[in-house]
């Protein structure tokens, strides 16, 4: 039988082509996203609602909130989508809470500047209003005094205690971190894996920094947080992402911002969307320890309350099993004084 | 030696199908299977759920026509012989099965903690990504399994000699 030689092209060209096609096999699994429930990454995050119509037209002001020192700059844009043609802007303040506007003269730009806040200012909201009937408003915190920050880019393990967290709808996840000196924003950065457990769709855990307390009683009453995070999830798919929010623990009790605004999906890059200002304590929600008396204050943020300490909340979705990796840098915590 | 009782051969004989026929054959099939997977990534992957065009048929569809069509591509590429065949079948039943293995629940762990170190790689962060957001389904296997069988089938009969008219 005649066989062909090692180096005759037809052997080169045959195995060149099953190279290819193994290549190829091997690429289109791997390009598919991963069996049936392997949607495309990013088509639909958990609990949207993937069948909406278009979304209308609509405008927000950014930031909805600021908190500023006095004699600071401020400035706000109004950020638009879904406007065709010329789009015209007229930005009006209000000092009673909303209730009333008054336009405020050649204002009419997509931006707004304050060029140095005054107390006056405090607790004004700023409204833009877009062609004849989209609306948007800003609020405004000023200070008289610099805010107290407690601030964390190196995640020292040390530094926090992390609690894989439990309730009756969630049992506790498996829970591990490190910290990573490359791959944050930038550099080091704090790299976590939440492991859902059997017969749940979620896993929570809180994380508190053991260096951020502060005694309202000593350093004063608390007038608003501001709150900064660097967020990140690793793994995002249909099926599976990553909330976070900021964690205040106070009198045994651990409380969430989440009473303001909803929760944000974390992104596959670094993002800022659990960032939250001017929190005031109703902005918080219980999620651990004795529930608040009807005169409690809870959070307490009085000059006669306990001592407080922050951290954050991490609440991965997806389903039993799931090892969700995500990650946190920049974490910072701004405390405003009365 | 002369048949002349026409024993051997009743005027047609056995023979092979022409190599260039058997490889454009094989593609062709291959494709044309490909394309069924490609569509319903195209019509039933785009929300949350799988979508109405291929049903329930949708979920292990792709996996099956995978592990088939890239059996016939290897095929065609490897030349004829049964165990070239056979060879080329169970191998990409073995890949498919050991990715969707992969993407079962015990090792995601494992590939978490390897994500660590490899995941900024760029071939060995796009497999972590992969087996970390898939989903193991019991019925992909079922599909893989099916799809390399298929081909096996279906290769035992292309490599059959054909019965043709003699010509004289």
């Amino acid at each position: 039988m005649h066989r062909t030689s090692f180096l005759h092209p037809a052997r080169w060209a045959r195995t060149i082509v099953l190279t290819g096609v193994v290549v190829l096999g091997l690429a289109s699994i791997v390009a598919s996203g991963g069996g049936s429930g392997g949607f495309v990454a990013g088509d639909c995050p958990p609990g949207d609602n993937c069948s909406a119509p278009p979304a209308q037209a609509s405008v927000q002001v950014n930031p909805p909130f600021t908190t500023a020192l006095v004699g600071t700059s401020v400035t706000w844009t109004a950020a638009t989508a879904n406007l065709a043609g010329n789009v015209t802007y007229q930005w009006s303040r209000s000092s009673d809470g909303g209730a009333t506007f008054a336009d405020i003269p050649g204002a009419t730009g997509q931006t707004l500047t304050l060029a140095a806040v005054n107390l006056a200012d405090d607790g004004a909201t700023f409204r833009v209003s877009v062609g004849a009937s989209l609306r948007a408003a800003g609020h405004l915190v000023v200070s008289a005094s610099p805010g107290v920050v407690f601030q964390d880019g190196e995640f020292a393990a040390a530094d926090w205690v992390t609690t894989p967290f439990a309730n009756a709808d969630s049992p506790a996840p498996q829970h591990t971190e490190q910290t990573l000196i490359t791959g944050g924003d930038p550099g080091a950065y704090r790299r976590m894996v939440t492991t859902i457990a059997p017969q749940s769709g979620s896993g929570r855990v809180t994380s508190v920094s053991l260096a951020s307390t502060y005694d309202p009683a000593t350093q004063g009453a608390v007038n608003v947080i501001d709150y900064a995070e660097d967020g990140i999830a690793l793994q995002s798919s249909a099926v599976m992402g990553t909330y976070s929010a900021m964690l205040l623990e106070q009198s045994g009790r651990q409380y969430i911002a989440t009473a303001r605004d909803p929760l944000d999906l974390l992104t596959t890059h670094w993002s800022a969307v659990s960032s939250r200002s001017s929190l005031r304590a109703q902005d918080f929600s219980l999620i651990a320890g004795p529930a608040c008396g009807a005169a409690e204050s809870c959070p307490d943020f009085s000059a006669t309350a306990a001592s407080m300490r922050f951290g954050y909340w991490r609440d991965v979705v997806g389903t039993q099993g799931d090892a969700i990796a995500h990650g946190i840098d920049n974490w910072k915590v701004t405390v405003w004084r009365r | 030696m002369r048949d002349v009782l026409g024993m051997r051969d009743a005027g047609r004989r056995a023979a092979p199908r022409p190599d260039w026929q058997r490889e454009m054959l094989l593609v062709a099939i291959g494709c044309a299977a490909l394309s069924a997977g490609v569509l319903v990534y195209l019509t039933d992957r785009h929300g949350a759920r799988p979508g109405p065009a291929f049903g329930p048929v949708g979920q292990w569809l792709p996996s099956g026509v995978h592990a088939l069509a890239f059996s016939l591509f290897t095929a065609a590429a490897l030349g004829r012989g049964a165990a070239r065949r056979r060879g080329a079948c169970a191998a990409w039943c073995a890949i498919n099965l050991a990715f969707e293995f992969g993407q079962h629940a015990a090792f995601k762990p494992h590939w978490a903690a390897a994500q660590a170190v490899a995941g900024d790689w760029p071939i060995t962060g796009s497999v972590l990504r992969y087996l970390l957001a898939g989903t193991f389904d019991v019925g992909d296997l079922l599909a893989i399994v099916l799809g390399a069988l298929a081909a096996g089938l279906l290769l035992e009969f292309l490599d059959k000699p054909i019965r043709r008219h003699a010509s004289h």
